[in-house]
């Protein structure tokens, strides 16, 4: 067996599980009380809200990562399919730094297609593969990430 | 977190264990922190889902890891003791010093030590 390096991580951004569920809570209550339902049916109606909501933040707000020599395999949840793309079909990593506005997709001009694994700015893995797809993920260390993928463009830079 | 596995570098089992281990006391992995799936560390390392398994069983049953359904396999960063780490050395320094030792024989005995 040879010598090999891996490199893996799982981010869960609490802030933003927290936050989606009090916007599953907010939207909720709106309809609720646009349905004009009793007293029980809006505890009953929230309640399930809450606790859906509250499940698809969490699952939304963490992503896995895992990367080798032979390929990147990314994840959102703390269980669940793992997309896996092999190194050969990747033209580029490197490690980068995210705003907000570009966490959520926030703003123009649109370019090309994103697949965001970004649940907070800040450190994020950034790949562009062969066929133009950009994917962006966070990880606390996006610069050992790319090394483990054998690639030279590792120097963190901001997105422009 | 970074793993390396070596050629010779012990069992799969026993290498993977200690790539946590070292993770915790170099503060790469914190209390609380999750490992990845069993499947997923699997396939990123070449291994069979077994040896990750077994791994990730003899470090819970440490008390460096803590299975949670739900939550997948977490960190508790708290158990492991520097304590014992620490005071082997302290041993080590001293031992040294009595047999007149430097400080760089020592860290060369350390290196060969750990080829």
């Amino acid at each position: 067996m040879a010598q090999r390096k891996a490199y893996t991580s799982t981010v869960t951004e609490w802030k933003s599980a927290v936050g989606g569920t009090l916007v599953a809570l907010a939207i909720g209550a709106v309809v609720v009380l646009l349905a004009r339902s009793s007293t029980t049916g809006i505890g009953v109606t929230l309640g399930g809200i809450a606790l859906f909501g509250g499940a698809a933040a969490v699952h939304v707000a963490t992503v896995r990562l895992s990367v080798s020599a032979d390929g990147v395999g990314i994840g959102a949840g703390v269980r669940g399919r793992t997309r896996w793309i092999p190194a050969d079909t990747i033209a580029r990593s490197e490690a980068v730094r995210l705003s907000w506005p570009q966490v959520f997709g926030i703003g123009l001009p649109v370019r090309r297609l994103t697949t965001r694994l970004t649940v907070r700015p800040g450190a994020t893995l950034a790949l562009r593969l062969q066929s133009g797809e950009r994917i962006w993920i966070s990880t606390p260390d996006p610069a050992t990430a790319a090394a483990v993928l054998d690639r030279d463009d590792n120097e963190m830079k901001r997105i422009p | 977190m970074l793993w390396h596995i070596e050629p010779g570098g012990g069992g799969l089992v026993e290498q993977i264990t200690a790539n946590v281990r070292r993770a915790v006391l170099d503060g790469s992995l914190v209390d609380g922190e999750r490992l990845p799936t069993a499947s997923d560390l699997a396939g990123t390392l070449g291994v069979n889902a077994n040896t990750v398994l077994a791994a990730y069983r003899m470090l819970r049953d440490e008390g460096l890891l803590e299975f949670r359904r739900g939550r997948g396999v977490t960190v508790r960063a708290g158990e492991l003791d520097r304590r014992a780490v620490l005071e082997a050395v302290r041993q080590l320094v001293e031992i040294g010093r009595i047999h007149g030792y430097t400080r760089a024989e020592l860290a060369d005995l350390v290196r060969t030590e750990m080829r």
